[in-house]
């Protein structure tokens, strides 16, 4: 045993709370080293020492200021923190936690058996798109309902989509729309995929001819000539 | 007639005062609870002494250490419908002492913008607060007071962690037990640190010491 495993055990030798085995080794160390035997006594002497701390009495007047401050109604006031600390106690938090946890699994559980689809997801980013400066805004609004319930399973002339787009600026919003968004959306037609005739409401469909020279019109699908609408492009 | 109702509640009155005299401090605190205010005072006027030393050995300032030490009796009647009397009351009013001792002390830390607790108060103890008696002392009694003052220096010089638990064990008198309880550390942690401080305790002393053996 050193000196330092020695010291360690002091307060327990003084206390009795060493086996015997420890109490061996720690006497033995003790007889053969002057310097931990006088240091034990002077530790004994410390601890002994504690006990003449001076006294610090409290005023004589400690009584009745504190039955004062009790009649006073202090004594019956929680302060803001013990309040607080009365707030968020384990009984008064369990019932918040429980209900958190459980709309939380609900919601979890609601994603999982219905994922979002593709049709929403386009809504979404088509919603999420500001309307183009330059298309008028009755356009682009009967438009938006138009594109969004045609059909989606018409064949693709990728030839003609760059021209169309570009010859187009009506649906110039659309493809922003479409490249703003991350999810790839097939519920959006491809504006250079039709050549004819497009509707853009019930009421009214769109005419850009055959070779896409001629300036598009736009006409009343009820053909008659009172229904006309002019929209400049 | 009258001098029979009179007499009545008299005999009872003294028989409760002679009562919480000889009632252990757990059973007097029951009586406190059910709304016996002699009994609250009873406890105060046990505890008042310790409850204000304990605090005084950890912060310099006995103005302050008076408001912990009320605040600590307030806090025990605005609770004591919570008490448990399976617990020793010791325990429990010790500490409400050490922990609004702690907060105290961190406050003051705070406010010296000082990050280590122990700093600010080896920082403080080298001002050597001290605690003045109002009579004067017999000279052979000088030397005591003398040696009492070095201790409570050198105590207030050892780290805080430390402190507590010799304070509460050595000054104060509780058991391993009760210390862990109150500072909240198993009794092998207690032991160490009780330990720990009276190696320091004894190396800050170890000046008076030897002048005592010689």
């Amino acid at each position: 045993m050193n000196c330092r495993s020695a010291e360690s055990l002091f307060s327990a030798f003084l206390e009795d709370e060493l086996n015997q085995k420890e109490r061996r080794f720690l006497e033995s160390h003790l007889m053969s080293c002057r310097r931990c035997s006088a240091s034990m006594r002077e530790f004994k002497t410390s601890i002994d020492l504690c006990g003449v701390l001076p006294n610090v009495d409290t005023s004589p007047h400690f009584e009745d200021d504190l039955m004062a401050r009790i009649r006073s109604g202090e004594g019956l006031r929680p302060s803001v923190i013990e309040w607080l600390r009365g707030l968020v106690t384990i009984e008064h938090v369990r019932p918040f936690a429980l209900a958190g946890a459980g709309a939380s699994a609900v919601l979890v559980a609601f994603f999982v058996m219905h994922p979002m689809s593709d049709r929403d997801a386009s809504k979404i980013a088509a919603r999420s798109t500001p309307v183009s400066q330059d298309a008028p805004s009755t356009t682009a609004s009967s438009g938006d309902a138009t594109i969004a319930s045609s059909p989606a399973a018409e064949p693709v002339a990728p030839a003609a989509t760059s021209g169309s787009a570009a010859s187009s600026p009506g649906y110039a919003w659309v493809e922003r729309s479409v490249r703003a968004s991350s999810i790839p959306d097939t519920t959006v037609p491809n504006p250079g995929s039709r050549y004819e005739d497009e509707y853009i409401t019930d009421q009214f469909f769109l005419e850009r001819g055959l070779d896409g020279s001629s300036n598009p019109t736009v006409t009343p699908v009820s053909g008659r000539p009172s229904d006309d609408v002019y929209i400049t492009f | 007639m009258s001098t029979e109702n009179d007499d009545v509640p008299l005999e009872p009155l003294r028989l409760k005062k002679l009562d919480f005299a000889e009632l252990s401090d757990e059973d007097v605190m029951e009586r406190c609870a059910m709304g016996s205010e002699a009994a609250f005072r009873t406890l105060v006027q046990r505890y008042r002494t310790r409850i204000m030393n304990l605090v005084c050995r950890f912060i310099n300032d006995r103005d302050r250490a008076e408001e912990i030490s009320q605040e600590v009796f307030l806090r025990v009647f605005r609770n004591r419908e919570r008490y448990r009397k399976s617990g020793k009351f010791s325990t429990w009013i010790f500490t409400i002492a050490v922990n609004l001792t702690k907060n105290e002390i961190r406050s003051r830390v705070r406010h010296r913008g000082t990050f280590s607790l122990d700093a600010m108060e080896e920082e403080s103890s080298g001002q050597g607060v001290t605690f003045p008696d109002a009579k004067p002392l017999p000279d052979e009694d000088l030397n005591a007071h003398e040696i009492g003052q070095k201790v409570a220096e050198a105590l207030r010089k050892i780290p805080a962690r430390y402190r507590e638990a010799v304070v509460l064990r050595d000054v104060e008198g509780l058991s391993y037990e009760e210390v862990g309880q109150i500072l909240r550390i198993p009794g092998g942690t207690v032991r160490s640190r009780i330990n720990r401080a009276r190696l320091m305790l004894k190396e800050r002393l170890k000046p008076y010491l030897t002048l005592e053996d010689v």
